[in-house]
């Protein structure tokens, strides 16, 4: 293997390991919303965004 | 080459599960989840983009041009989230003209994440950080893609 190729692989690799953990963080948020109502699921996604939000605006 | 390969494959995977859901739940709730899936994937690019920050991988200028996108982005996703819990208080049928409005908002989210996974990709300068980031965007992305089929579906 060619130092690019090893290179690529570890790029391909760390993707890879991303991809699963944000798999991990949407089956989890799957997970907390089961035996919610919608109206509860969307309140949750409000707190959530508004908590992005107040991220944003302090940057 | 390969990099867009994975990537179709990322959102892939994100649409599968999303339409796994709606098979499984009913149009309302998946609704819902795939907001709320979208409102996490949000939570975490500013989380991402905020530790960019403190550890000097993103300057001033940077985040001066990530800002107004994420704030865009967030802002039109709470006027979304509004619109559907308006419109699911009537016996959970979307009527049209929200359907269309929520709709266009939804079409303007897609068009910034474009821009936002852009404009991030480029300035992001540490390699785990940078991909978490594309990830995270890119399954927003799918989110928004569920939406879409959902909203679309909801029409029949």
């Amino acid at each position: 293997m060619t130092p690019e190729q090893i290179e690529r692989l570890l790029k391909l690799i760390a993707l890879g390991t991303s991809a699963f953990m944000e798999a991990q963080i949407i089956i989890n948020n799957h997970k907390m919303q089961a035996g919610k109502t919608e109206e509860q699921v969307l309140d949750e996604a409000q707190k959530k965004t508004e908590e992005a939000l107040e991220i944003i605006n302090n940057l | 080459m390969r990099q867009y390969i994975n990537k179709g494959l990322i959102l892939s995977l994100i649409i599968s599960l999303g339409i796994f859901n709606q098979a499984c739940d009913n149009k309302a709730k998946s609704l819902a989840r795939a907001e709320d899936d979208f409102a996490q994937g949000l939570l975490s690019t500013t989380k991402i983009v905020a530790e960019a920050k403190q550890s000097n991988l993103l300057s001033q200028e940077d985040i001066d041009l990530l800002k107004p996108i994420l704030r865009e982005v967030a802002e039109t996703h709470l006027q979304i989230i509004k619109l559907t819990k308006e419109s699911l208080q009537f016996d959970k049928e979307l009527p049209e003209d929200k359907r269309a409005l929520i709709l266009s908002l939804v079409s303007f989210i897609s068009d910034r994440l474009t821009e936002l996974n852009n404009e991030g990709v480029l300035r992001i300068k540490n390699v785990e950080k940078r991909l978490l980031f594309n990830t995270i965007v890119l399954s927003m992305q799918g989110s928004v893609v569920i939406v879409i089929q959902i909203l679309e579906l909801r029409k029949s």
